[in-house]
């Protein structure tokens, strides 16, 4: 849900439902990163709510769409992470420091 | 996707991996994505774990919701987790949680008929999926094969039962994730810290004799310092115990290796 108004696109309040920190801190670190945005936070409003307030205030975009962008970078980011996991399991179990530490046990 | 993208293409590195114990280090990137990833493993990810325990008989020692709970603290291989559904969206059975898409079942049948106490463990429990066993009998079958490991080792006590006492039942295991009930949570625990950053500030470090050098070096509680005996300058030890979860510049001889440490990025790393 989006609370804004309709004449001022750049400022707007996104109420994301059934998320938490771990979403929440993200997208704003993400937004962060961003230039185009001038302000941004977000706040759980009660503990028992599984609720979260994003708020966007940008220098000129419309907020929702720098939001989306942030969340598009957030998705190819983890996806990267999760390759580059994967990538380095498979490197570090032919490694010598791995054969080593079997060896041990 | 016409947006602007601003993000950094985080870096991973392994240090230490084993079927329990994993520590990497992740770089470029930020404390909220690594805090995110710990938050995911501990309370996000599913797994199986007993859900609902029919007791038939128990004439044990503990009550029946003591024994139910112990029960749905024994972690199961939850391999297949992911292919299995959440009994709460599962078409197959109108969410009652007793189909084969979303539970698997178990049994237990033990009664002491000795005069010698009777343990029942997780090697008591039959299940009706080979694929879904209690975590420390898969790993005890696997290491017997390989025959390594004491197979008399015992498995997971849930109660102890003395001359004539029972315990029959039937148990319910349901895919399930952390932050609904702990015993859904795969790891024991997962933190994540910063990497520190050690400058020394030279110019200031040449105006030390050596013997105040000496107590600057053994200020350090870990003792990541030394004293080059050539040159009389501070150097950073690599294989000092401390220096190991530190040891980022691995290509660098020590004996070459200058007396600041510096991090273009900030770097943290996460222990699972």
């Amino acid at each position: 849900m989006e609370h804004g108004s309709l004449t001022d696109l750049k400022n707007a309040t996104f109420s994301l439902m059934d998320e938490d920190h771990t979403l929440a801190n993200s997208v704003r670190f993400m937004l962060n990163k961003d230039p185009r945005v001038e302000f941004c936070g977000y706040s759980i409003p009660h503990p028992s709510e599984n609720k979260v307030n994003i708020r966007v205030q940008t220098t000129g975009d419309a907020a929702k769409d720098v939001l989306k962008d942030s969340l598009q970078d957030l998705i190819l980011m983890c996806q990267h992470v999760r390759f580059t996991f994967d990538h380095s399991v498979s490197d570090f179990k032919l490694s010598p420091s791995y054969q080593e530490m079997n060896t041990d046990t | 996707m016409e947006g602007v993208s601003y993000q950094r293409f985080p870096k991973i590195k392994i240090r230490e991996m084993k079927d329990d114990y994993f520590k990497f280090e992740l770089r470029e990137t930020d404390a909220s994505m690594a805090n995110a990833l710990r938050r995911v493993m501990i309370a996000e990810v599913p797994t199986i774990a007993i859900d609902l325990v029919e007791i038939e008989a128990n004439s044990s020692v503990l009550n029946d919701e003591f024994i139910a709970h112990r029960l749905g603290l024994i972690p199961l291989v939850s391999d297949d987790a992911m292919g299995m559904r959440f009994s709460r969206d599962c078409d197959a059975c109108d969410g009652d949680g007793q189909c084969e898409y979303c539970s698997v079942e178990f049994h237990l049948n033990v009664r002491c008929d000795s005069d010698q106490t009777l343990d029942v463990t997780s090697n008591d429990l039959r299940s009706t999926e080979p694929r879904v066993i209690p975590v420390d009998v898969a790993s005890r079958s696997l290491a017997s094969e390989s025959g390594g490991y004491d197979s008399q080792e015992r498995g997971i006590i849930i109660v102890k039962l003395r001359r004539g006492q029972e315990l029959r039942l039937r148990a319910i295991a349901r895919k399930g994730i952390g932050k609904d009930h702990a015993k859904w949570s795969p790891a024991a625990t997962v933190t994540f810290l910063y990497e520190p950053e050690i400058h020394i500030n030279e110019e200031l470090m040449e105006t030390l004799t050596l013997e105040e050098k000496r107590s600057w070096v053994e200020s350090s509680p870990t003792k990541v310092f030394d004293i080059d005996p050539d040159t009389y300058q501070i150097d950073y030890r690599f294989n000092s115990p401390a220096a190991n979860w530190l040891h980022i510049f691995n290509g660098l001889p020590a004996f070459k290796f200058p007396l600041h440490i510096l991090v273009s990025e900030i770097p943290y790393k996460v222990n699972v």
